[in-house]
């Protein structure tokens, strides 16, 4: 059977049983665009993302945020680490200290599963929730945000948006140039065994998210 | 409602379970609201809402039901319907569903479910009564009957009179409007479910030490006083009507 | 090991009423759930508009399903999807293993999907030497097992821990341990390998959007974003019902599915996938989505079951059900179970099989009340039970012949007085003289709750022998 022979017979046994229904057309409603009442977004965001189990700092500019990452790659005993195309965090990673290797892990697959963290950058923040969006058309980095247990997140406050409806009107406007969204809020967890929250069982078991004032 | 001195005339809807199970419900019933002035009508041409066959699947039959109620309570030319059952009130409600093919009947349904209320909901909505007057020394419970609470809406109703009853200690418990089991047809189709589900609300009520566990429909109260019995837990069943007919 | 099936519903009942591990292990899921769920909607005032909102949205796409399909597909396939299409799991089942088998013997991830459960892709797939590996911690566990999912947002909750240390000291060969940290790390080890090889993801849907041929798939662990970004070939199944118009009307879907699923603001991962991958970008070359009917089409005819097609598969109903409280998900037999799932599965298994399962419910309505989308179940349920007895299909316990027997004598006694208390009168002589056999239903009842007791004077008699007068007196 052929693909397109069963979409006719799917679609008109929809039609059919459409067509002999008590349907009532019912218009689709219109969807609120949300405000939230904070006039301090960014701190907003901030404290969501430690709400859910991830670590937030803000700082100024480039070279705080690499203090803080060296930082980080210390205390989490960071050896390797991969990163994403971005250019802020090409800015970041440069001049790292000898005991971290950066590695450009975009080609690299082999390099992910072994890789201790995973620096990326985030194309927008929604402080509501505390959550990142990373979108595959702006930056490479669908497996570097995935494969390494620590997810370092760069996000420049002014990409942090209030709440969600305004990142999903954004995203429709961009015409299918990014195969793939992915909205991160906290790092991965399961509690499929006797409803026992554990924090890091595919994705990252820690979420470190740094945001930049000044870009 | 009109004049002070106008007795609203009321036809009491007895159900067949308060008639065949539990009659002094519908005796607390009179009485309480001949206390509160009402006229009472009591048509004996009366018998069952329906409901078994409506949520069995027989809707033919409980077509043929509904329709004889309707004309049973047609007949009375009452203000007001009154059922001390939330379930069986619930049901003229889905009479709407019953006839949603024959604009005749779903008119006349249509017409008395609209002066249809639950006991409870007629006190304190209708005649806008708290305090009964009535008395009970003891400590008791409420139990939501889901009909009555989840189709009519009736939860502060009950909780508001019973707050005013002379000396007795009300007390809320866990899960109070979780289903009890009984669910009509249900408790004979899946016997083994229906008493494990009584279970679980008699060991809260029994552990929560009450006297007395206080409900609006005499099905529930059947499901939980046979199978406390059959426990030989010492909690007693009163509907709400009998509770609140005993008066200071 | 041999599943039951819900055509067997009666005897399942009883072995899980018998299993009183599971009962204990119910009891906690459900409380926990109920509890999470109610603080999560606690902390949103306007839940009820959202959830007008989000039925609104559903009964507009349902109504029009046929135009929304297809604008997806047109939109997905401007993505560089290739769509399919499957009215039976049969089809789907020959689309997917057409798609995988000349692939060789690769290895094959699959994130939870329930759509692929209900068409038993992994067997089909097994008999053509294709082993998927459930990559989701609960599903995963319970594929080990053997065992079929008992709870729609945690498939393996009906497992002490305990009893998983002991499955993978047996599978894995770890050291036992009661620590969940170590037997989920146990879990991301042993799978980041099976990851790494995998040529192949398979994953279910929970949206499709038509408006850009989008599908989002919601979760927790990572899984999905693994199985859905590192092989090369990615399959997508999703029922017909998934699809809403606008990638913006996700967002009251995403507000109510967590907090009534889980009870989180957000769970930790959303991704929206339009088309595959290309050029220098990473992740999967190719993307199948594959549209499966398999009995939903017949469900939008009626009012009351297309409803049901609004469904987000969160679990709130399951968790809320004192029925399935008792019981649990393995007795249903199917792949759905719980109230949503009752009116499910008949759809899907057909009446024949699944004609128990719509009865099962004393109606109590608590499904409905957090249902997020306002799916009227007790509703559906009636009406399946219509449907069934208007089919002559066999009514549970009783045959049907005996049912419409039954009700027939029920009406004949309730349309007349007369009749009703000559029934009432002989019924009573007969419980007075112990014959209780002819009392079907008291025999039912009977086992473990004392049998009520026919009044010996009904309320009527009591009317017109003590009450009626009083009116004359007041009305006097």
């Amino acid at each position: 059977m052929t693909a397109r022979g069963s979409e006719n017979a799917v679609l008109s046994a929809i039609q059919q049983q459409l067509r002999q229904s008590d349907r009532e057309f019912v218009p689709l409603p219109d969807t609120p665009t949300r405000t939230i009442s904070s006039d301090d977004i960014v701190g907003l965001f901030a404290a969501q993302v430690e709400l859910v189990d991830a670590q937030c700092v803000i700082v100024q500019n480039v070279d705080e945020a690499r203090k803080q990452v060296v930082a980080l790659c210390n205390s989490g005993d960071v050896r390797k680490m991969c990163r994403s195309d971005g250019e802020i965090v090409h800015e970041v990673v440069k001049d790292m200290p000898t005991n971290v290797t950066v590695v450009d892990a975009v080609e690299d697959r082999e390099q992910l599963f072994v890789a201790d963290a995973g620096i990326t950058e985030a194309q927008w923040g929604i402080a509501e929730t505390g959550t990142l969006v990373l979108a595959s058309g702006a930056e490479r980095h669908r497996l570097t945000s995935l494969v390494p247990p620590i997810h370092i997140a760069l996000v420049p406050a002014s990409r942090i948006v209030a709440t969600m409806p305004s990142v999903l009107n954004q995203l429709t406007g961009s015409d299918g140039r990014h195969q793939a969204v992915t909205f991160i809020t906290g790092p991965s967890r399961t509690a499929d065994i006797e409803l026992t929250l554990v924090v890091g069982v595919h994705g990252p078991k820690e979420l470190h998210v740094i945001v930049l004032r000044d870009i | 409602m009109g004049p002070s001195n106008y007795a609203p005339r009321v036809s009491l809807f007895v159900t067949c379970l308060v008639d065949q199970i539990r009659p002094s419900v519908g005796v607390a019933t009179v009485q309480l609201l001949r206390r509160l002035g009402c006229d009472i009508q009591f048509n004996p041409k009366q018998t069952c809402c329906g409901q078994p066959g409506f949520t069995s699947g027989h809707w033919d039959d409980a077509r043929a039901v509904a329709q004889h109620t309707i004309e049973v309570l047609e007949a009375d030319r009452s203000d007001w319907i009154v059922i001390p059952s939330g379930s069986c009130g619930a049901m003229f409600h889905h009479y709407e569903k019953l006839f949603a093919d024959d604009p005749g009947w779903l008119r006349r349904a249509k017409t008395i479910v609209k002066k249809t209320r639950e006991l409870s909901a007629f006190l304190v909505d209708v005649l806008e009564i708290h305090d009964v007057g009535a008395r009970f020394d003891g400590r008791l419970t409420w139990h939501d009957a889901c009909h009555g609470l989840r189709d009519l809406g009736i939860h502060e109703q009950p909780r508001k009179l019973i707050r005013k009853i002379a000396g007795a200690e009300f007390v809320e418990t866990d899960k109070c409007d979780t289903c009890c089991g009984f669910g009509g047809v249900f408790a004979i189709n899946y016997p083994d479910i229906s008493t494990s589900m009584a279970d679980v609300k008699l060991d809260i009520i029994d552990s929560v030490g009450v006297d007395v566990v206080v409900s609006g429909d005499v099905g529930c109260l059947m499901q939980l006083e046979t199978r406390a019995r059959h426990r030989k837990l010492p909690v007693r069943t009163m509907h709400l009507a009998e509770l609140l007919s005993v008066s200071t | 090991m041999k599943h039951p099936t819900s055509e067997t519903f009666p005897q399942n009942v009883q072995e899980a009423l018998g299993d009183t591990t599971l009962r204990r292990a119910l009891s906690t899921v459900s409380a926990t759930f109920s509890q999470r769920r109610r603080d999560a909607v606690n902390d949103v005032p306007e839940w009820e508009t959202l959830r007008d909102h989000a039925h609104a949205v559903k009964e507009h796409t349902l109504s029009r399903l046929d135009e929304y399909l297809q604008a997806f597909a047109v939109k997905a396939e401007a993505a560089g999807a290739h769509m399919h299409w499957a009215s039976t799991a049969e089809e789907a089942r020959g689309i997917i293993t057409d798609l995988i088998k000349p692939l060789g013997n690769v290895g094959v991830v699959k994130s939870k999907s329930m759509t692929t459960e209900e068409i038993h892709l992994n067997a089909e797939l097994e008999t053509h030497g294709i082993e998927p590996v459930e990559t989701d911690l609960g599903e995963w566990i319970i594929q080990l097992a053997d065992e079929p999912p008992s709870h729609i947002i945690a498939p393996a909750i009906h497992k002490t821990k305990r009893q998983v240390s002991e499955l993978f000291e047996q599978q894995l060969g770890i050291e036992p341990t009661d620590d969940e940290e170590r037997l989920t790390a146990a879990a991301r080890e042993h799978l980041r390998d099976v990851f790494a090889r995998a040529k192949v993801g398979i994953s279910g849907v929970n949206f499709a959007i038509a408006e850009t041929g989008s599908i989002v798939i919601i979760e927790n662990e990572g899984n999905a974003r693994l199985t859905t970004s590192l092989p090369d070939m990615h399959i997508a199944v999703m029922g017909i019902e998934k699809v809403i118009p606008r990638l913006r009307d996700l967002d009251v879907f995403l507000r109510i599915l967590p907090r009534s699923g889980t009870g989180q603001a957000l769970t930790s991962y959303q991704s929206i996938i339009t088309g595959p991958e290309r050029g220098d970008r990473i992740g999967p070359r190719s993307l199948h989505i594959v549209v499966l009917d398999n009995g939903r089409s017949k469900m939008l005819r009626e009012h009351a079951t297309r409803e049901a097609l609004a469904c987000i598969r969160c679990g709130a109903c399951l968790n809320a059900c004192p029925v399935y409280q008792q019981i649990g998900g393995h007795a249903y037999g199917a792949v759905y179970a719980g109230p949503i799932g009752s009116v499910i599965t008949p759809q899907i298994d057909g009446f024949r099989v699944a004609r128990h399962l719509p009865f099962a419910s004393s109606l109590c309505g608590a499904c409905r009340d957090v249902c997020p989308v306002k799916i009227d179940i007790p509703n559906a349920l009636i009406h399946l039970r219509k449907h069934i007895v208007s089919h002559g299909q066999p009514a549970p316990i009783v045959s049907p012949v005996r049912a419409k027997t039954t009700f027939r004598a029920w009406r004949w006694s309730m349309t007349s007085d007369l009749r009703y208390r000559m029934v009432i009168a002989f019924a009573r002589f007969a419980q007075r003289m112990g014959v209780t056999t002819l009392l079907g239903p008291s025999r039912k009842w009977g086992h473990r709750r004392s049998v009520p007791r026919i009044a010996k004077k009904d309320f009527r008699q009591i009317w017109a022998s003590e009450l009626a007068d009083d009116r004359e007196h007041q009305t006097k």
